[in-house]
């Protein structure tokens, strides 16, 4: 389970099995935009938005335990947020505790607000 | 009393409204399907690379740090065009090519063979030719010593002055230097691999439409208040033609461009592709065949279409490439029969890393090159030729006309002869400027580039090239 802050409920987004490895799934939970990813059959859920330049990370390439942002190339590890790639990023992008139930993707958001770019 | 605000260009009746959506184009496949003939061979092969996305920060187009770093990796490493055959045409000829502050000499040393040096006397070290010199030997004009046409000293005043002087250790210093298509490339890097390699694969594609017998008809020299990298990006794309260029909606299919990106050889070469005589799918609902031929002949100065003409896009474009292929038959006494249709209107542009774009195609017969101003980052030099066949008689005009548009000045105010075609230009002069002020204003926050997936993918893989070659990682 990545580690995260917790808050509020689980909420059903998706099905599980619609989503094969190395795909994404871009939802939307109370108008946060969430990218649902799997990767070496692991479901993760991360802020859709890029804190380097809000970028759409549910479109970028899955590679090793990271999502590359599909605008700059800055990488994100799945399991914690963290960014690899300091010298584009220096804050990491949120995490959100995701669970499958009855074949249901279920989401629940991270008490930690969405990481903008900081202009 | 207040006053009106200025609009900054005339409204084009071409213009896209703000928020209009294109949810569907044609390829530039379509188009050519239409023409039902086979495909040119420089399209057979499409491209392999897909540049990944990069961080590319407004640093190397503003920060005096990076003139250093190009000089170093660069523009001592990497082939680059330094004049054309037919600017040194006589064994003995040669002329200067500086970039920064190095400078080079290349010279027709035999009736079909050419040297490069650095432009340096070795004894204390200064320039020795300015310009276009000829000469059977090269002397410098300060004391005299004198150099052979194959860089070797061979006289030195008063040489009993210069007990330890070996002449044959204080021949000019070579640099690497070979032809294509008549351009005269140099290579500062003795250790580079051959400028064959570094060609591949847009030599093979030429060879179908041999490039070497054409002499240069006019040069033009645009000194631009812009960074020369930022310079020529903005001709390494068909997404400006919407807005800076909109007039030319009706005639280009822009949306259709095709962009390749190759690794073959050194993988330097990239290209450009645009239908012409084929409205874009911004207005193709509002364009006929006709109409964009009729426009297109206008554009191009070309006899306009009899009535019965040009009523399908086939027919438009047809009638175009013969006007097109009547006009250079005519001009050149050659044989262009063997010709596609493409091949007569389409703008096929290739960019080789770092700075020269040769087109393909007769429409616009000419080649760009971007050079640095000097050690100044916010400033280039755009070289224009255009290069026409050389008649069967090998007769051409040998003093091509020179317009240098000075920096600040705009090409169709200098020289309003050169017409439509300085129009065009001097639209891309009115961004590039505004881009390079741009660049220096950015805030640090988002001083950084953020380029489409398809259509600018090109800038991409110059980045890419770029970031390698001067060692810079600012992903992985």
């Amino acid at each position: 389970m990545p580690r995260c802050s917790r808050t509020g409920e689980f909420r059903r987004v998706g099905t599980a099995a619609d989503l094969t490895d190395g795909a994404s799934l871009a939802v939307d939970i109370d108008g946060r935009p969430v990218a649902i990813i799997r990767c070496d059959g692991i479901l993760y859920a991360i802020d859709n938005v890029c804190p380097h330049a809000g970028a759409r990370l549910a479109q970028g390439r899955i590679s090793g335990n990271a999502v590359i942002c599909p605008l700059h190339g800055a990488r994100f590890d799945l399991r914690t947020g963290r960014c690899c790639t300091p010298q584009i990023c220096e804050r990491p992008v949120v995490v959100h505790a995701v669970r499958v139930v009855d074949g249901k993707v279920e989401v629940a958001l991270s008490a930690e607000p969405v990481s903008t770019p900081q202009l | 009393m207040s006053t009106s605000p200025k609009t900054s260009k005339p409204k084009s009746e071409w213009q896209i409204r703000t928020g209009a959506q294109l949810t569907k184009a044609r390829t530039a496949a379509d188009i050519l399907a239409e023409d039902q003939e086979p495909l040119p061979s420089i399209l057979r092969r499409p491209g392999d690379l897909h540049p990944a996305p990069r961080l590319i920060p407004f640093d190397r187009y503003t920060d005096e740090r990076f003139v250093d770093l190009e000089v170093a990796h660069i523009w001592r490493k990497y082939w680059q065009v330094a004049c054309r055959v037919e600017d040194i045409p006589n064994v003995g000829d040669r002329i200067d090519y500086d970039i920064i502050d190095n400078s080079y000499v290349i010279v027709r040393s035999g009736e079909r063979t050419f040297s490069a040096f650095h432009n340096v006397c070795r004894h204390r070290g200064r320039r020795l030719c300015d310009g276009r010199e000829s000469g059977e030997s090269i002397r410098c004009p300060f004391h005299g010593w004198t150099y052979g046409l194959d860089g070797k000293l061979n006289w030195v005043p008063y040489e009993q002055d210069f007990p330890s002087l070996d002449r044959r250790r204080q021949g000019l210093v070579p640099v690497q230097v070979a032809v294509w298509g008549g351009n005269v490339f140099i290579n500062p890097d003795p250790g580079a691999p051959p400028l064959q390699q570094a060609l591949a694969p847009m030599a093979q594609q030429y060879s179908d439409y041999p490039q070497d017998e054409r002499y240069t008809a006019s040069i033009v020299l645009v000194d631009i208040e812009c960074n020369w990298k930022a310079a020529q990006e903005a001709f390494m794309e068909g997404y400006h033609v919407l807005e800076t260029h909109t007039d030319g909606l009706p005639v280009y299919a822009s949306v259709a461009t095709q962009i390749d990106n190759w690794s073959d050889g050194l993988g330097l070469i990239s290209r450009l592709f645009t239908p012409a005589v084929a409205p874009d799918a911004w207005v193709e609902e509002k364009v006929s065949p006709r109409d964009c031929l009729l426009m297109y002949c206008a554009a191009m100065r070309l006899p306009a279409p009899p009535d019965d003409r040009g009523a399908t896009l086939r027919d438009a474009r047809r009638y175009a490439a013969e006007k097109l292929r009547q006009r250079v038959e005519q001009a050149s006494g050659r044989d262009f029969s063997q010709h596609p249709t493409s091949y007569f209107i389409d703008q096929g542009r290739y960019t080789m890393f770092p700075n020269f774009h040769p087109f393909w195609g007769e429409a616009s017969p000419r080649w760009h090159k971007f050079k640095p101003l000097g050690r100044n980052p916010h400033a280039c030099r755009m070289e224009i030729r255009t290069l026409l066949p050389i008649p069967p008689s090998g007769k051409y005009p040998t003093d091509p006309p020179t317009y240098h548009v000075t920096l600040g000045r705009r090409v169709y105010e200098t020289f309003p002869e050169l017409g439509q075609a300085a129009r065009l230009v001097d639209q891309d002069l009115e961004n590039l400027t505004a881009v390079q002020r741009g660049l220096r204003a950015a805030p640090a926050s988002t001083a950084f580039m953020t380029l489409s997936e398809y259509h600018e993918s090109m800038i991409r893989r110059f980045h890419e090239i770029y970031d390698g070659a001067l060692g810079i990682r600012v992903g992985d």
